[in-house]
């Protein structure tokens, strides 16, 4: 039996949302309305219907992925649910779970149908979700009401962790574990589906367990195509270099973009495999822009074969691979240009211009103002932004 | 209390307004008549768009004029829904005073999509009851014509020399600073015309020194302008693609450069290279093609590293 199932909360009890929310939730569904659970994947907002259901002595009434729910479904299948009384008076709440599963051509007006049932349904139904504020469920959204469910803290992740491998009878690495439940990102039930993996074995988790969890699999089969594209010149083999493995196509863009200019020594290499990546990118732009996916066919070809087939000779040196560092210093420049932007909120309400202007034209002469020691009490920086200034 | 320069000289009167003589003219005939049709204030930045528009507001509605006008930045507020709503509540309640309409400042309209325009187009045409809208942009151009036609016209030019050192006069006065004829004049050079520019950096300069000397304007401006680009560039010349397009990204990021923004430099400095003119030539036809595919939508970074690896190749 998996541990996700075996150790899913029944009550409530053992559900980890804060007690206004549950409070909220059920106060909605004893007024039989209908209400949207949104938060991340693994964050318990099935597990705590079904847990409020227990409750409340109601049956539940799922409607998950694996049913297809197009108009016809929605109307033949949930509606009529929805309207009649249920079994020995008991109470009843629909459950419309990962709504995210309704694709667009295959659930086609299932949206519309569900947004129709939603105000004639006799019970409450609920709906969980990851992204509620997906341009395709705005009608939903306003027809009913929505709590927000929050990741799990990796703590909480670790304490229940903990708790299963006593049970199990797991011995386990304390840190081993914290790692685990860190890298989880607040979805519990991965966390319990690695615990449950890595010690499948020989109910141990050790230290060097985790290592097995990394991405090694996929380091090598990157690695793979990657030789293929910068050793070979096949282009038959080359093509499908990419589409062999599990990586998907934006991650291996990064890699190729990261390690082409270590592979390729000759500028004239160089500059020709470049402009091929450059076409590929052309060619996701086009992807995004019009949606038109067919597109995908020349991306592929242009960062395989197209790279191939730029070299003028083969290169036998070998070295490794290098991760690409981009996204990470992508987000940190983020982080760190928080600060900047809420300076130029204030900058650009103060001085009638744009936050981007402010950014561009204003926030350097701020800053060298600032950092000879005088201040503008006018714009109203806080301590920390001033501080930020003067660094 | 220490205040922003720019903010603390902005005109408050149409008589105080400096360049646009015609423009302000006009205007000033239109608000005295209370009649005042929609506006379109097409023109660069710092030449007296948003001064114009609030000079306007003052003069119409008296120590009112926050009540009655509405200031909304394009380029900021995400998408025209979020400024039909808000355009939608400030209009519903008529204007307080004598003055028979609202008024709503819209800037940096050419940075709306088309589609966004036209939603503007319909809102400007329901709500002409109780609302005048000024809308400002630097190029006339990119507006759709039915926003133009709606509108009465006006086109602000930089200022020139004696505009420009008008502005310092006052400043240097106000302030007790020491400005010569010479400094002037590179402050005039270095701003194209841009009024805010100037202020901001005499401001800088002042907090250092109040005798403003040529040595501290050039130091200022340059600290406040990243050179970091040319450094990418000498990279990438000197065959060392690697650390150059790692200095670019970090550049990129530590500043908040557009792509945009850092091929208009690069394309600049191409000319300066110390290589063979054709191959300026060809550097540059690989600038616009980079950019044009910038604009098209694909990944700035990875369209400025092919252009890196074309700078590589031709620059030896």
């Amino acid at each position: 039996m998996s541990f996700t199932e075996k150790y899913k909360p029944r009550k409530l009890s053992e559900v980890f949302v804060s007690k206004e929310k549950i409070l909220m939730l059920k106060k909605l569904i004893l007024e039989r309305k209908s209400v949207i659970l949104n938060g991340p994947t693994g964050s318990g907002k099935t597990s705590l219907v079904y847990a409020l259901a227990d409750e409340l002595n109601y049956d539940v009434f799922e409607v998950n992925a694996s049913d297809q729910r197009n108009k016809n479904n929605i109307d033949s299948i949930v509606r009529p649910s929805s309207l009649e009384g249920s079994l020995f008076g008991k109470g009843r709440v629909i459950l419309i779970d990962d709504i995210e599963g309704l694709s667009g051509t295959k659930d086609r007006g299932g949206v519309q149908a569900l947004a129709n049932l939603l105000e004639e349904s006799k019970w409450p139904i609920v709906i969980t979700t990851t992204d509620a504020y997906n341009q395709k469920i705005s009608i939903l959204r306003k027809r009913s009401g929505l709590i927000e469910i929050e990741p799990f803290d990796s703590l909480i992740i670790f304490n229940i962790l903990k708790k299963i491998c006593d049970n199990e009878n797991i011995i386990y690495d304390e840190t081993a574990l914290k790692e685990l439940s860190r890298r989880a990102s607040g979805d519990i039930r991965a966390a319990i589906n690695d615990l449950q993996n890595l010690t499948s074995k020989n109910k141990e988790l050790g230290k060097e367990s985790l290592e097995n969890l990394d991405d090694r699999e996929k380091k090598e089969e990157i690695f793979t195509a990657l030789n293929l594209i910068f050793k070979s010149k096949e282009i038959d083999k080359v093509i499908n270099s990419i589409e062999k493995t599990n990586i998907d196509l934006d991650e291996a863009f990064l890699w190729i973009d990261e390690n082409l200019p270590l592979q390729y020594l000759k500028s004239k290499d160089l500059f020709n495999a470049y402009e091929n990546l450059s076409k590929a990118d052309v060619f996701n732009g086009r992807i995004v822009r019009w949606q038109y996916w067919r597109f995908l066919v020349y991306r592929n070809f242009f960062m395989t074969a197209g790279i191939a087939l730029s070299k003028e000779n083969k290169y036998i040196n070998f070295s490794g691979y290098r991760r690409n560092g981009k996204l990470l210093k992508l987000f940190w420049a983020k982080q760190k240009n928080l600060k900047k932007i809420s300076i130029c909120e204030k900058i650009s309400e103060k001085n009638h211009v744009s936050v981007k202007r402010a950014v561009k034209d204003i926030y350097p002469f701020i800053k060298l103002i600032y950092k000879s020691g005088k201040t503008i009490e006018e714009l109203g920086l806080d301590e920390e932004e001033i501080e930020y200034l003067r660094k | 209390m220490q205040r922003i320069w720019t903010e603390k000289y902005r005109p408050l009167l149409f008589k105080e307004v400096i360049g646009q003589d015609k423009i302000v003219e006009r205007i000033e005939a239109m608000t005295k008549n209370k009649n005042i049709p929609n506006l379109l204030f097409a023109g660069p930045a710092g030449v007296g768009k948003s001064t114009v528009a609030l000079v306007i507001a003052k003069e119409l509605f008296g120590d009112r004029w926050k009540e009655n006008f509405l200031e909304l930045n394009s380029s900021d507020e995400r998408g025209i829904d979020i400024i039909r709503g808000v355009i939608k509540d400030f209009s519903r309640t008529r204007a307080m005073g004598d003055v028979p309409f609202k008024l709503i400042f819209l800037d940096e309209c050419d940075s709306l999509t088309k589609e966004a325009q036209q939603a503007l187009r319909r809102t400007m045409e329901n709500f002409t009851d109780n609302v005048r809208f000024i809308l400002s942009c630097n190029y006339s151009s990119k507006l759709i014509d039915p926003i133009q036609s709606r509108c009465s016209v006006f086109r602000f030019k930089p200022l020139d020399k004696e505009g420009v050192k008008k502005v310092i006069e006052k400043i240097k006065k106000e302030e007790g600073l020491t400005i010569n004829e010479k400094i002037s004049d590179a402050l005039y050079d270095i701003s194209d015309g841009d009024v805010r520019r100037v202020i901001n950096i005499l401001q800088s300069c002042a907090s250092l020194n109040k005798i403003i000397t040529e040595d501290l304007v050039f130091s200022l401006v340059s600290a406040a302008r990243p050179k970091e680009v040319k450094e990418v560039l000498e990279l990438a010349v000197s065959g060392n693609f690697v650390n150059s397009r790692d200095k670019l990204l970090d550049t990129m990021l530590k500043h908040g450069l557009s792509g945009l923004d850092v091929i208009k430099q690069i394309q600049k400095e191409i000319l300066n290279l110390n290589i063979k003119d054709e191959k300026k030539l060809i550097l540059i036809e690989k600038c616009g093609e980079v950019e044009f595919r910038m604009v098209e939508g694909s990944d700035e970074y990875l369209q400025l590293e092919s252009l890196l690896a074309a700078v590589v190749l031709y620059g030896k």
